[in-house]
């Protein structure tokens, strides 16, 4: 997963792009999760366990959860991962570039 | 009848109805030994699993965790030796939570229709079922929610109904028909102390405000800094929401 993602926002570190994570580690072991993977987008920290406030409201059950929103704020894909995450991305960059 | 005719009858009926108790508690003692001793052979080896660096115990569990099969045979002989037993409920809600997902066997479900169906504790052994999504599950508890008259078991397996199917989409319509049955008949079933049919309406609730199309709800939360943050902060931009934990 992190490879992939660092990857990601590397080739669009000039696009209306950003990873936006949702963490619910503890937050001793978010920092060191942080530090080992080189995580360099930033995060929500949901207090420190899977049940948290955002995980809930946002009827989260299983780890990694997915979501891409366009630059509008719409849902637009859910659960999409490796290629098709790239594609998806790519797509909604294509869309704001021709608007 | 003479006095001692009698009397030898009354010790005759005493030692038979003995006789049954015993092996009524023999079957019960049987069932808990079988339990008891499997459980404990899962729990020594998790502890020692824990024990070890994170990165082993993967490999552990792969290798080492103890294999049920012996114990399920053995408690299957049992229940099919006493069927009608109530410590049956708890040797079948043992095989199943131990069965990794494979359906109990066809005549487990008939002993329980015809012995059990209106038992209380039927509930345990619905809640076990969680990961057999077998034909033969599937009849048992359609057979429980229609006829058991124990509110208890028939709000289980309402509940086991939806949950098996929870993450099925093309079962939305009757998941959601499910949910509503649910909290219609029975608003207080709790499973351990969660009313879970008001959670599962919330959760789908949720879900269709978070449809594809659906404008994103806000999040205001905070960084592990305790920096405050907010998603429409990234409006103007395509956003990975990614939920994730380093686990």
């Amino acid at each position: 997963m992190y490879p992939h993602e660092r990857s990601l926002v590397e080739r669009l570190k000039d696009k209306p792009f950003t990873i936006l994570g949702v963490n619910s580690d503890s937050s001793k072991r978010y920092k060191k999760a942080i530090e080992e993977n080189n995580i360099t987008w930033p995060s929500f920290w949901d207090g420190g366990r899977t049940g948290g406030p955002i995980a809930t409201a946002w009827a989260v059950r299983g780890w990694p959860t997915i979501y891409i929103i366009d630059a509008k704020g719409v849902i637009r894909f859910k659960n999409t991962r490796g290629k098709a995450m790239d594609e998806a991305v790519d797509k909604l960059l294509e869309e704001m570039e021709s608007e | 009848m003479k006095a001692k005719n009698l009397l030898i009858m009354l010790i005759a009926t005493a030692g038979l109805a003995v006789a049954q108790t015993d092996a009524k508690n023999k079957i019960a003692d049987q069932i808990s030994e079988l339990i008891e001793i499997q459980d404990a052979a899962a729990k020594k080896f998790m502890d020692e699993v824990r024990a070890l660096p994170r990165e082993k115990q993967r490999e552990a569990y792969q290798k080492g965790y103890p294999k049920f099969d012996d114990t399920i045979e053995a408690l299957y002989t049992l229940v099919e030796e006493s069927p009608a037993e109530a410590a049956s409920l708890k040797a079948i809600s043992w095989i199943s939570s131990h069965s990794q997902g494979k359906e109990l066997k066809a005549e487990i479900f008939s002993a329980l229709e015809k012995h059990h169906l209106d038992h209380s504790e039927l509930s345990e052994v619905i809640l076990s079922l969680y990961g057999a999504k077998g034909e033969n599950t599937q009849a048992f508890l359609s057979t429980v929610v229609e006829k058991s008259k124990a509110q208890d078991a028939r709000g289980s397996a309402l509940y086991m109904q939806a949950v098996q199917i929870e993450r099925d989409t093309a079962k939305t319509a009757r998941y959601k028909a499910l949910v509503e049955k649910l909290n219609a008949e029975h608003a207080d079933f709790e499973v351990r102390g969660r009313k879970v049919g008001a959670m599962m309406k919330a959760t789908l609730e949720a879900k269709e405000k978070l449809a594809i199309g659906k404008s994103a709800p806000e999040i205001i939360g905070k960084d592990v800094d305790g920096k405050e943050m907010k998603l429409s902060d990234y409006r103007g931009k395509i956003v990975v929401l990614d939920f994730w934990g380093d686990w």
